[in-house]
């Protein structure tokens, strides 16, 4: 058996909590395992952004740098909240935030989903380096197409040729999130057979 | 009206999931305890990804956006081990940060410096840490183009113009000027294939993520804007075995494979269980 320090009994009691749900049923011992993890997360992620705005926007706004005041007025405003008179006040660095962060999400999509994507598919029409690159263009093409149709024309479609490309825009999504849930039952299962690992690592099996 | 079922297959589809639940973690015991010897395939990628590492030249300064959380750690931390005993192997300068989520911080503390440690590796001079950076996405883009202009103080609270490797290298073209490379993983993956790092600056970039991440990332991978990827438990098995440094995946993927085989198998019973019933109604 390994030798056991506090952070790995910690460890195992905690596991065994979060196992219990799933092997067992909701419990006490569970709630307990997941109200201290969403805890010492918080507090991790606390201790994280004070250190982060202390070392990146008051030491250089202390060393004369007055650019600082911006955000550190910016995040300030949030505790307006608090006032009756001034609870509007949130909106302002809420909407600076959220607009930088759409500009830049939406800067980088453009170049690498929308403008390399279709480079792509279209350099794989005109230069296949075999069949099944093409047969794989021919696919992302029709299936990009059926979901935009899916999500233009919202409304039931029931006849004509859109009706099949909204069909298969329907089904196309169907597949990709099923295939997307595939991949999370298995990270959850490489996450338990890691756990099964470290228990049998801490009673002296492996 | 619904028909009782007396059959085991009949019952298939209202088995308690507690059973299943039971069943695959019984098997994943009696699997890690007797290993079956299954082989694990070295796919190309993972050779690629070897070969890509060891091919960059000696001085080379890389960039490590570590941004695997604990959560995710299972999945593919044994990868990122891998990673960085080979990255310790190489005359290369290490810069680690992360921007996707503080909780990654203590992942890259506990794991992975202690191997750069041990290596002999000296910090300031080949390797740093910076620690988190807030900002998600719009911190990426500044760290491509003016890296200093964020960050004042490493993780560990000393100065950044005190650390000789960040000295000449403020940002992506630095990197690339040194041959060097960035390596990402978790959610900051999406963040530097769809932003200057590679787009603009066309930074060559290593990638270990989830399986749940490869569909997302294909058109990046396609594009060209990921060069090397490694992707899900085993391929981090199979990296792994190709540094010859056996550890956190290999042990789990037998467990992870016989489980998988039993949800399959579990599914097919289920469905034709429900199909069987329904027609019989």
């Amino acid at each position: 058996m390994a030798v056991m320090d506090i952070g790995m009994v910690t460890s195992l009691v905690f596991t065994f909590g979060v196992l219990s749900l799933a092997l067992y049923k909701d419990n006490h011992f569970y709630r307990i395992c997941e109200s201290v993890f969403i805890g010492s997360s918080l507090g991790n992620i606390f201790i994280m952004a004070y250190k982060s705005i202390i070392n990146d926007s008051v030491m250089p706004l202390l060393a004369g740098d007055i650019v600082y005041l911006i955000p550190i007025f910016l995040g300030l405003l949030f505790y307006a909240r608090f006032s009756k008179t001034w609870k509007f006040l949130p909106r302002w660095p809420t909407a600076i935030m959220a607009a930088i962060g759409v500009a830049i999400v939406a800067r980088g999509w453009i170049d690498s989903y929308v403008i390399l994507g279709t480079r792509y598919i279209i350099s794989q029409f005109f230069n296949p380096p075999n069949i099944l690159v093409l047969i794989n263009a021919f696919i992302v093409l029709i299936i990009s197409i059926s979901f935009l149709v899916y999500h233009i024309f919202t409304f039931n479609v029931q006849k004509g040729s859109v009706s099949y490309l909204h069909r298969l825009g329907r089904y196309a999504q169907i597949f990709a999130y099923s295939l997307i849930f595939a991949g999370l039952v298995i990270g959850g299962f490489s996450l338990i057979s890691s756990r099964i690992d470290f228990i049998l690592g801490v009673f002296g099996f492996k | 009206m619904s028909v009782k079922e007396k059959s085991l297959l009949g019952k298939f589809d209202t088995i308690d999931k507690r059973f299943l639940l039971w069943t695959t973690v019984i098997l994943m015991v009696v699997t890690s305890l007797h290993p079956l010897g299954l082989p694990v395939p070295i796919t190309d990628n993972v050779k690629k990804f070897y070969d890509g590492l060891n091919s960059l030249p000696s001085g080379a300064v890389v960039l490590v956006s570590q941004d695997c959380d604990p959560t995710r750690f299972a999945e593919y931390g044994g990868g990122l081990i891998a990673l960085f005993k080979q990255l310790s192997t190489r005359p290369l300068k290490v810069i680690i940060f992360t921007v996707a989520d503080p909780a990654c911080v203590p992942v890259t503390e506990r794991y992975f410096i202690p191997i750069l440690k041990d290596a002999k590796k000296v910090y300031g001079v080949d390797y740093v840490d910076i620690g988190y950076i807030p900002g998600d996405e719009a911190a990426v883009v500044r760290t491509a183009s003016d890296l200093k202009s964020i960050i004042n103080k490493d993780y560990y609270g000393n100065d950044i113009a005190s650390l000789e490797l960040l000295k000449n290298i403020d940002g992506a073209q630095d990197i690339k000027d040194t041959g060097g490379a960035i390596f990402v993983t978790g959610n900051g993956s999406f963040y530097y294939t769809r932003q200057d790092w590679t787009v603009k600056y066309h930074v060559t970039c290593f990638c270990i993520n989830g399986v749940t991440d490869l569909g997302p990332l294909t058109p990046f991978i396609n594009e060209g804007l990921i060069t090397y990827i490694i992707a899900g438990l085993p391929q981090c098995a199979a990296y792994e075995t190709v540094i010859g440094s056996l550890g956190l995946s290999s042990g789990a993927v037998e467990a992870l494979t016989i489980a998988v085989l039993l949800l399959f198998v579990a599914i097919v019973l289920g469905n034709i269980s429900y199909l069987s019933k329904r027609r019989r109604q």
